[in-house]
């Protein structure tokens, strides 16, 4: 049977919270799966064989974010990956390394809208795959045989920001404009009689 | 028209508007949904016709009511059943209908209509696909629908007092849009601007129903009544609506769709307070506005109920538009507010409500297009911003939430209830929390409750650590946080009102959201169950080029 985008996300919504999850986690696994099915990959299957598996919520440390002793919840940590991304601890100050985690698919949900939100590009890369997230964009990613995989020993989110535009100004220090000149005076012949009357305009006693 | 700039004073806060007595008072405007809808079509000259009828004499088979827009084609295609009354129920748990319907996108090929018959009829057991916008079903008012084929087969009118006291030949009872059972997504829709506001494809499938339901009336008595049957005189045709019976499902759907509430809300709200600062009237507003009110006199007058909640609410809102035909409408500066402010002082909410309906009617060029704000992007609403501090979620729940904080949730009145979803049929229902089990898989309904956890839970944390924070230690909050979040920027998000509370009336809710679709003659059955009418005294598809401005 295939299911409509409401379908996956009032199956995911009641999935999750019949897996234990607080309702407002159940509601971002429910929009994690709609969002990769609006990618046209099956988040819901995903989601499913994720929530048969005992997983925790991650704390941090020096950017390595972990669950001691048990698999990272991808929901948990997308939504905590959400909610700090502007902070010290997220992705947009330093590159974070999320240890152990579960179906590392379901975290780019999170990271699609944190980039829109935020302006910039997020690369997420885990053994055999880089999935990259700009705003007004789809996702792009290298392959898809690893993206949908149950599971990433190490998955590194590294955040770029795309430069400001401005105005057009370029002021030379003089050792570069030095460098320059000579450089470019390496693309001019040397003038002599010969290269004059070359030039087709009348002699040099013209005036 | 424009409006003046400054409209504060003239608003309606939330505080005022999102209770459950003032919700549950609620009358159909001409903002609500089935007015926008019928708006639309006529100003932009649609169509309509019946390419199928193959309905055999018993009243047994199919037909296609077709609605051809500028852009887009819709077929309403209905098949009729022939249903023994023992099973005739308007419970979802029901599993067999006098008719059932789906709304399909472009015009279907038999082969179409073949696969629909295959599904349709069957309803959540059958599956449509995404060329199919809804999917519906109907059972007949067994009174009148007999009464008036009787009537028609022996060349006679059915009796007005009976079609009013009964408003409608068929009452839906489910019309599934929004990508369930199979049926197109509401993102893949809403982008043509006639399906861009809510509901709209659900209005349009009911509206093509009530043309079915008169046209198998006429069947039906034409077969039985052969020569001597006579058509439905226009206007007692045109008297009848469609019913809908409507249980507690769309209660917990004004909780799970906050922005779009609000968004409903502060379109009406906003409208109210343009024609309160209106320095004055002209005749032509005052004469819409008397028409208004004379129609609204006429409505009261045909509107019964047996519950006793409604029969006393009737009661108030006849006398209090006597009172509003009797004071007339002021000549004094900004003669609106003064009458507004006047109904404050002197109605009751039925009455205060109804006089808003009135307001808005003559008002069409100056609010008309807050029907194109009633819609939400409830994705971009979304996400939380974790890097907000403890203080700003203070903040929001002082303002927002100082209803849900002060009250004790540990008395057994304040938590009387919990609503869940039932294994039977999936059907919404209300349990006592101190009398019966399931209220561990209780539904997020409990919103006051919440909010005080989180402000309790949020007293041991500092003013200026960021939510983020508190939200990995606690996940439990993160459903409030987000509403909470959310208030600042969509104050008419939440019913400010303990819906777990002892004496909760989940029957103000349903009016509410039934209103907002244009219902009228809310009836209850009980507490948590009623039935109303909707596109009663519009016109029909085949009146709607020749209608007056809607």
């Amino acid at each position: 049977m295939t299911l409509t985008l409401s379908e996956v996300e009032s199956t995911a919504l009641k999935a999750a919270r019949g897996a234990g999850m607080a309702w407002g986690m159940a509601e971002e696994a429910a929009f994690a799966a709609r969002w990769l099915a609006e990618q046209g990959l099956d988040g819901l299957t995903l989601l499913a064989h994720h929530l048969t598996r005992p997983t925790a919520p991650p704390t941090y440390h020096n950017h390595r974010w972990q669950a001691a002793g048990a698999t990272l919840c991808p929901i948990a940590t997308g939504a905590a990956l959400s909610d700090h991304f502007h902070l010290p601890e997220g992705p947009l100050s330093h590159p974070v390394d999320l240890i152990d985690l579960s179906a590392p698919a379901l975290i780019l949900p999170f990271l699609a809208t944190s980039a829109a939100r935020s302006g910039v590009i997020i690369i997420a890369q885990w053994h055999g795959c880089t999935a990259i997230l700009a705003p007004d964009t789809p996702l792009a990613v290298t392959d898809l045989d690893h993206l949908l995989t149950d599971h990433a020993p190490v998955v590194t989110i590294t955040a770029a920001a795309l430069l400001p535009k401005s105005p057009y100004k370029t002021t030379l220090t003089s050792t570069t404009e030095h460098i320059l000149q000579t450089l470019v005076q390496r693309t001019y012949v040397p003038a002599s009689d010969q290269s004059r009357r070359g030039a087709g305009a009348s002699g040099t006693d013209d005036n | 028209m424009t409006a003046p700039a400054d409209l504060t004073a003239y608003r309606r806060p939330p505080e005022q508007v999102m209770r459950l007595a003032r919700m549950g008072s609620a009358h159909p405007t001409r903002l609500s949904f089935l007015r926008n809808l019928l708006r639309r079509m006529q100003t932009e000259g649609w169509t309509f016709d019946r390419p199928v009828w193959d309905v055999n004499p018993q009243g047994v088979g199919r037909a296609v009511y077709r609605a051809i827009g500028p852009n887009h084609t819709y077929s309403l295609v209905a098949f009729a059943h022939d249903l023994p009354d023992h099973m005739r129920s308007d419970r979802v748990i029901a599993t067999a209908w006098d008719a059932t319907f789906a709304l399909f996108d472009g015009t279907p090929t038999p082969a179409d209509l073949d696969r629909l018959q295959a599904n349709v009829p069957l309803q959540e057991a059958g599956r449509i696909s995404a060329q199919e916008l809804t999917l519906a079903r109907a059972n007949r008012s067994v009174r009148l629908f007999a009464h008036v084929v009787d009537r028609l087969a022996q060349g006679q009118q059915p009796d007005a007092a009976e079609v009013d006291a009964v408003g409608y030949l068929m009452r839906t009872t489910a019309v599934y849009g929004s990508g369930k059972f199979g049926a197109a997504d509401r993102d893949t829709i809403a982008h043509r601007p006639e399906f861009r506001g809510p509901f709209q494809v659900e209005m349009l499938s009911v509206w093509l129903i009530r043309s079915f339901t008169v046209d198998l009336v006429e069947h039906l008595a034409a077969a039985r009544g052969g020569p001597t049957a006579v058509p439905l005189d226009k206007t007692l045709r045109r008297r009848l609506g469609v019913g809908n019976s409507t249980g507690l499902g769309m209660a917990p759907f004004l909780i799970k769709h906050p922005t779009l509430l609000n968004n409903w809300m502060m379109a009406r709200e906003e409208a109210l307070a343009r024609i309160r600062a209106l320095p004055q009237t002209t005749p032509t507003t005052t004469a819409a506005f008397q028409t208004a009110i004379q129609k609204a006199i006429q409505n009261a007058t045909t509107w019964t109920s047996d519950h006793p909640i409604q029969i006393a609410k009737l009661a108030d809102l006849r006398a209090d538009l006597a009172l509003i035909a009797a004071q007339g409408v002021p000549t004094d500066p900004y003669p609106w507010n003064t009458l507004w402010l006047w109904a404050e002082t002197t109605l009751t909410l039925e009455g205060q409500e109804a006089l808003l309906a009135a307001l808005l009617e003559p008002h069409g060029l100056l609010i008309d297009g807050l029907a194109d704000c009633m819609d939400a992007d409830e994705a971009k609403a979304f996400p939380l911003d974790g890097s907000k501090t403890v203080a700003h979620l203070r903040t929001d729940l002082a303002r927002h939430y100082a209803w849900a904080t002060t009250t004790d949730y540990t008395q057994p009145e304040n938590s009387a209830r919990f609503w869940y979803v039932s294994e039977e049929k999936l059907e919404p229902r209300l349990g006592e929390r101190y009398d019966e089990p399931g209220a561990a898989l209780e539904l997020p309904i409990d919103t006051g409750r919440m909010a005080a956890a989180l402000a309790t839970d949020l007293a041991h944390w500092p003013d200026d650590t960021p939510i983020a924070h508190v939200l990995l230690a606690h996940p439990e909050h993160r459903f409030i946080a987000r509403r909470v979040q959310q208030s600042a920027r969509f104050p008419y998000a939440e019913i400010r009102e303990n819906l777990i509370a002892a004496g909760t009336l989940p029957i103000d809710m349903l009016r509410c959201k039934l209103a907002f679709f244009g219902a009228s003659h809310f009836d209850p059955r009980s507490d948590r169950w009623v039935r109303i009418a909707l596109f009663q005294n519009q016109p029909y598809p085949q009146d709607l080029a020749s209608e007056g401005p809607l």
